[in-house]
């Protein structure tokens, strides 16, 4: 009797089971959808922005519930924007879902599709979490009606705007200082030459200034600059040392570099320099061009017409003309230790320094031109640096006339070139050494610059040979 | 009434004489520097002005439009010449840009815009953008 119940409720409870799947697997079959190919088509937003890392939405909706899966083409366009993503920035997939869906699908072609049944649906896009430092960069995303969506009629697509999605950069934080105009950043130097950025300045000017930046931030120093700098003050033998670098990047090229003292002993010093002279064809990329990241490379194969190292020349002129063998340091109060008849900035300059060559130079003569360079009249400072270039890249220097006649400029370049300090350390060989080709660089009123013709005489349009009497011109 | 009218007479004539200039000539000059920008020289007295880029020893007179001469008379009468310091920038650098101004009794040398207060910024960056993009074969013809 017991096991007659037994069995009994078992039937039983077999039977509700029946009813229960029964009913489970008529609620879950597919809705018969009424047919209906129609609606009108609105995004939820036009701008958005997301973090490395994570995923940007897109929500779209619809007025009406579709009966057939909707043909869809995405499009990311960086071509138009002054800061655009680089491609390697987000995952070229994407994942997209209807609102009664709790799968995601994914796409790696842009051909995606509005679920059928769904009244709204979500793409999104996964940005790659990087550990390079950028600036927010941004891209625009839009959706198109697909090809094969002819039997349906769907409103507004046409209307719909470019999604503007900013991602925002979230490395280098504490680095990143606004600096500048120009100014892109700045490196630590060690013994090695290895160069560790200590401020970095992400605003630029141009699309050329922001491609450097990039190559700057994903791979640093680039590998011949490094090795110019190193040639360059590795002549110095010791006497000199560069302890911080900055990378300028002025595409309007209204600075050639510069340099200032970092130490009070005049040994460590820092140079910064416009490397949009080191890449000229940086300046000519077109930010909307379709082969854009070859044009950057093909950009940056392109090292050194010439400028960039005779930039860097006169910059060490600086340099070699105001250390601690040239001038005496100031004290750590910043004060002169002996009495000077000669102060500068640095401290007091040291008695047979080139700065008083000079000097007895242009009180002994003022034969034309007194200095090799327009520039090189603004102050003594600046004569020296522009002598010693000009003294470095010159393909021969000749010899002051014996006569007395000889231009003030040729005898300071003379004076450079058997200076001794300089003679000892051969720096008229870094002319062979790094990596310019100075035939290059032409001013555009004396022609080419390292040739020993370096005036211009306006009136008659003539060059002035360095040699030629004041008399024989204006 | 009459009050207000007086009023709008005196109110006027403040303008007016607000509007006049700078009541002494004011000079900015960028020499040469070590890369690609222009030298010029800017003069400003009451309402006159004169921009010319200076090439090797010959000046090249750049004509002003009318809109470029309001905004740069806006500018000059918003600044306070006369409180400008001595020098801005940082002494130790070399071959950064260099200004001077010359206003009445005050000379002031500039050693990188970005160092200068802001609407004298406004002005030398207004100014050196208008000499970097004149066409120099439009000025020799």
């Amino acid at each position: 009797m017991q096991i007659h119940n037994y069995r009994k409720s078992n039937y039983f409870l077999l039977f509700m089971l029946l009813v229960v799947v029964a009913s489970c697997s008529k609620d879950d079959a597919p809705e018969e959808l009424p047919p209906n190919l129609a609606a009108s088509l609105t995004q939820e937003t036009i701008a958005s922005t997301v973090s490395e890392g994570g995923f940007v939405v897109f929500n779209y909706n619809l007025t009406k519930i579709l009966s057939e899966d909707l043909p869809l083409t995405v499009d990311i366009d960086t071509r138009s924007l002054n800061l655009p993503v680089d491609d390697d920035d987000y995952k070229f997939e994407f994942q997209f879902k209807g609102d009664f869906e709790t799968t995601w699908r994914t796409s790696t072609t842009p051909n995606i599709f509005f679920p059928k049944g769904n009244i709204s649906m979500k793409i999104r896009i996964q940005i790659v979490d990087d550990k390079i430092i950028e600036v927010d960069e941004s891209f625009l995303f839009s959706i198109d009606l697909g090809e094969s969506n002819i039997n349906f009629d769907i409103m507004g697509a046409a209307q719909l705007e470019p999604i503007m999605v900013t991602i925002l950069n979230d490395d280098g934080l504490n680095l990143i200082r606004p600096g500048s105009p120009g100014e892109i950043a700045n490196y630590s130097v060690d013994e090695n030459y290895n160069f560790a950025p200590i401020r970095v300045n992400s605003s630029f000017a141009s699309y050329s200034e922001k491609a450097l930046f990039d190559k700057l931030m994903k791979e640093g120093v680039p590998e011949e600059i490094k090795a110019d700098l190193k040639k360059v003050f590795d002549s110095a033998e010791g006497d000199v040392t560069l302890k911080e670098f900055t990378v300028l990047a002025d595409s309007n090229l209204m600075m050639g570099g510069f340099v200032a003292h970092t130490s009070d002993n005049l040994k460590d010093w820092q140079m910064g320099l416009n490397i949009s002279f080191a890449y000229p064809n940086l300046s000519d990329l077109d930010p909307s061009s379709k082969t854009l990241t070859e044009d950057v490379e093909k950009a940056f194969s392109n090292y050194n017409d010439g400028a960039f190292g005779y930039i860097m020349i006169h910059e060490f002129g600086h340099i070699v003309s105001l250390n601690y063998l040239e001038v005496i340091p100031r004290n750590d109060m910043g004060e002169l230790n002996e009495e000077c008849t000669a102060e500068i900035v640095e401290g007091c300059l040291r008695e047979g320094s080139v700065a008083f060559g000079f000097e007895a130079i242009e009180e002994a003569s003022s034969n034309f031109p007194i200095n090799v360079s327009t520039y090189a009249s603004t102050n003594f400072s600046e004569d020296i640096a522009e002598t010693f270039a000009w003294a470095v890249i010159q393909d021969d220097i000749p010899m002051v006339s014996v006569d007395g006649t000889s231009s003030v400029a040729l005898q300071k370049m003379n004076f450079i070139n058997k200076y001794p300090h300089y003679v000892k350390r051969n720096y008229r060989g870094l002319r062979d050494k790094i990596n310019a080709d100075f035939t290059k660089i032409i001013d555009p009123f004396i022609g080419p610059i390292n040739s020993p013709v370096f005036n211009y005489n306006p009136e008659s349009g003539e060059h002035i040979s360095c040699v030629r009497k004041r008399s024989n011109v204006q | 009434m009459t009050t207000l009218k007086s009023l709008l007479i005196v109110l006027l004539i403040v303008l007016g004489c607000k509007s006049s200039g700078l009541p002494h000539q004011v000079t900015i000059n960028r020499p040469v520097c070590f890369a690609s920008c222009r030298a010029y020289t800017f003069t400003a007295h009451k309402n006159n002005m004169m921009l010319q880029i200076n090439l090797k020893d010959k000046q090249f007179p750049i004509p002003l439009s009318s809109e470029q001469q309001q905004t740069f008379r806006t500018l000059l009468n918003t600044i306070e010449f006369t409180d400008l310091d001595s020098f801005y920038g940082n002494k130790r650098v070399y071959d950064i840009p260099e200004v001077s101004i010359q206003y009445h009794n005050t000379n002031t040398i500039i050693k990188g815009i970005h160092f200068a207060p802001k609407k004298l910024q406004t002005l030398l960056t207004q100014i050196s953008n208008i000499v970097q993009t004149t066409p120099i074969e439009k000025l020799t013809q």
